[in-house]
């Protein structure tokens, strides 16, 4: 879960990382009252997951109050880009770069360490340096368990031929980013760029920030981020809701099933045989009726899903609860669109008994079924 | 013979006492895996389907010799129960719950790899050598002994492909489901060496999903270290990028991790890479003899 810019800078700032004061907007009155107070030039940039903001004049100055509020009018206006609308602008005050640097942390899945990026080329393109000149980008790969201190740091910074002063506060912000990760539990923290003005001054300038949904109940503010659910569908907030893996797709073939292996292999053989899933949804493991019902609902209301089919491979998640669900929801929604329903394994013998009392023929074998929803809608 | 377990080895569970703890105790007892013990703290005493009960590790072990763990408890309690068991010298730890921080799961591991611990998970659903003992929640009634070892990335798939398999007389030597998060324990390389190793394994399928780089990774080690011939499955052809497919892990990335890619590299080494899973069991019946019958 990628967080929005002024949110990753919340954490860094709690982690004592340098941020600029700035205030963040709905409106564009308000966004002249943050120029007033920050009595000075300043940076409105657009709050938005998506990058090249800069390119895309989501990243403006503004000298004036008055300017600030037309800038911000015409952000929140933009209809042309894939983010719209955009409902939050973050203003900052406008400094005077003197020096860039790109400087990252995650943990790396390939390594099972964390890996620590650091260039002396920060602000521009990070995926073309690291595709056309690697090389301009160190790495360092840390352990889970040791401590960390910013030492470890040096040879990076050195690289680069950073010495003295830069390369003490470099290193012991490399060092602060590592244990805001560790402390936040992210799966990435990248600055790019963190900064040097002309005065001396050090700061964040922006920040991209991706915290692990499975650790959120021991961090409660990062709850509270909208990015959390701004990046979500209409109905992927619902399945969400719901407790449901759900990701729309385009297709107009809704699919329901248990484990996102299947579930994604699901997808796959739909299309194989020339159809296209609406949706990925995973139930997952032990569904209750509630869940199958809940998930059912969220297709039935997409007036573009012509069919539905169902593909349950019962480990923990019993028939019988899955037919329950399914034949509930059915009778709830009596003009429902075609389904078909593959079910197999535990208790898959009275799931099927009770779908063919509502007369719903069950499968028992997943490409079979795929082929059927297929016939059926043609 | 499997690896890694078999009707012999001794396993404790960790987090017996919760709802899942129990109903898959149940069913490994059924199975005829030799649970010796249970560790639920705060539970000291009690018995679960005839599994006492202790309130640590230490106590455990201080009553029973045990070889192996499974770990039932939720995800923020994970990094604890593991470190329990691998600074007790438990030297096969099974994680079967899924959303343990990411953080935690590189420790625990770390942590394995200083003491030689062997980790499988998390996420995942356990292995099973079928006809002698599972460690884990994949179904015992779907396998059938034989000599096709499997490693996954999934849970319910791997069932999928199970049965295809059992269907058809192809029955299996062991089933390992390596897990959906981005950092796991075991993986593809470590199952294949041991499969390789494995005189009762005659063939190999390995099942792998779109995110990260593991299965371009094990296509090189397949190039240099493997004989036995492998038929590879991958799901997520249909994603979109940058959209999480259910597992932590099953992402693509900006530059990788599609299932055009592994695709790719695994065909690139020799692998038979089916386009649908029923491909699998014929697959395997052109690339072997009647050998993997059963």
């Amino acid at each position: 879960m990628v967080l929005f810019e002024y949110e990753g800078k919340i954490i860094l700032k709690d982690h004592h990382l340098p941020v600029l004061q700035s205030f963040v907007v709905d409106n564009a009155v308000a966004a002249r009252n943050a120029a007033e107070k920050l009595n000075t030039k300043v940076v409105l940039k657009a709050q938005i997951m998506g990058g090249k903001r800069g390119k895309r004049g989501l990243i403006k100055v503004a000298d004036t109050p008055e300017n600030a509020e037309l800038i911000a009018q015409e952000i929140f206006n933009r209809k042309d880009i894939p983010e719209a609308p955009i409902t939050e602008i973050m203003i900052e005050p406008a400094v005077e770069i003197e020096k860039e640097y790109y400087i990252a942390t995650m943990v790396d899945r390939s390594s099972k360490k964390i890996l620590v990026m650091f260039s002396a080329e920060g602000g521009i393109e990070i995926e073309e340096v690291a595709r056309q000149t690697p090389e301009a980008i160190e790495k360092l790969y840390l352990n889970f368990i040791d401590p960390i201190y910013p030492f470890k740091f040096f040879p990076m910074i050195s690289q680069f031929g950073i010495e003295g002063k830069p390369k003490l506060l470099l290193s012991e912000i490399i060092m602060k980013l590592v244990q805001c990760s560790k402390e936040e539990d992210l799966i990435l923290a990248e600055i790019n760029p963190f900064i040097f003005t002309k005065s001396g001054e050090a700061w964040v300038l922006d920040a991209k920030i991706q915290i692990d949904e499975g650790a959120q109940y021991r961090h409660p503010i990062q709850k509270s981020f909208h990015s959390i659910n701004k990046n979500l569908g209409y109905h992927e907030l619902k399945a969400k809701d719901a407790d449901l893996a759900y990701v729309q797709l385009s297709g107009d073939i809704g699919m329901i099933s248990c484990g996102a292996g299947l579930s994604m292999a699901t997808c796959d053989i739909i299309e194989k045989f020339g159809g296209k899933a609406a949706n990925f949804l995973d139930v997952g493991g032990g569904a209750s009726p509630q869940k199958v019902e809940s998930a059912l609902n969220i297709l039935f209301s997409q007036t573009h899903i012509r069919g539905i089919l169902i593909n349950v491979f019962g480990g923990i998640t019993r028939g019988e609860e899955v037919a329950k669900g399914i034949i509930t929801a059915l009778k709830l929604n009596p003009d429902h669109v075609p389904i078909v329903v593959r079910l197999i394994g535990t208790n898959d013998q009275e799931g099927v008994a009770m779908l063919a009392a509502a007369g719903i023929d069950a499968f028992t074998e997943m490409e079979p079924a795929v082929k059927r929803i297929l016939e059926v809608l043609k | 013979m499997a690896i890694l377990i078999s009707e012999s080895t001794r396993i404790l569970v960790q987090g017996i006492t919760g709802h899942q703890g129990q109903f898959h105790t149940k069913a490994m007892l059924d199975y005829g895996t030799k649970i010796v013990a249970g560790v639920s703290p705060g539970h000291q005493g009690e018995n679960i389907h005839g599994i006492p009960v202790f309130d640590s590790i230490i106590e455990a072990k201080d009553n029973f010799v045990i070889d192996a763990t499974i770990i039932f408890v939720p995800g923020p309690f994970v990094k604890a129960a593991a470190l329990e068991a691998i600074e007790a010298g438990i030297k096969l730890v099974v994680i079967i719950t899924e959303h343990v921080p990411i953080w935690d799961t590189g420790w625990i591991i770390e942590r394995a790899s200083q003491l030689g611990v062997t980790i499988i998970g998390p996420n995942c659903p356990g292995l099973i050598s079928p006809g002698r003992a599972k460690l884990g929640i994949i179904p015992g009634h779907i396998c059938r002994p034989g000599s096709v070892g499997i490693i996954s990335r999934s849970g319910t798939l791997t069932y999928e492909v199970i049965q295809q398999l059992t269907k058809v007389g192809i029955g299996q030597s062991t089933c390992i489901g390596i897990g959906g998060d981005p950092i796991h324990g075991i993986g593809f390389i470590e199952a294949l060496e041991l499969f390789e190793k494995d005189p009762n394994t005659i063939s190999i399928v390995l099942i792998g999903e779109i995110g990260g780089d593991e299965e371009e990774r094990v296509a090189d080690y397949i190039e240099q270290s493997m004989t036995k011939p492998i038929i590879a499955y991958i799901a997520g052809q249909s994603a979109p990028p940058g959209k999480q497919m259910g597992h932590a892990g099953a992402i693509i990335g900006i530059n990788s991790g599609t299932a055009k890619s592994k695709i790719d590299a695994l065909r690139a080494v020799g692998v038979t890479v089916a386009e649908i899973p029923s491909e699998i069991p014929q697959f395997l019946m052109k690339n072997c003899n009647n050998e993997i019958y059963h």
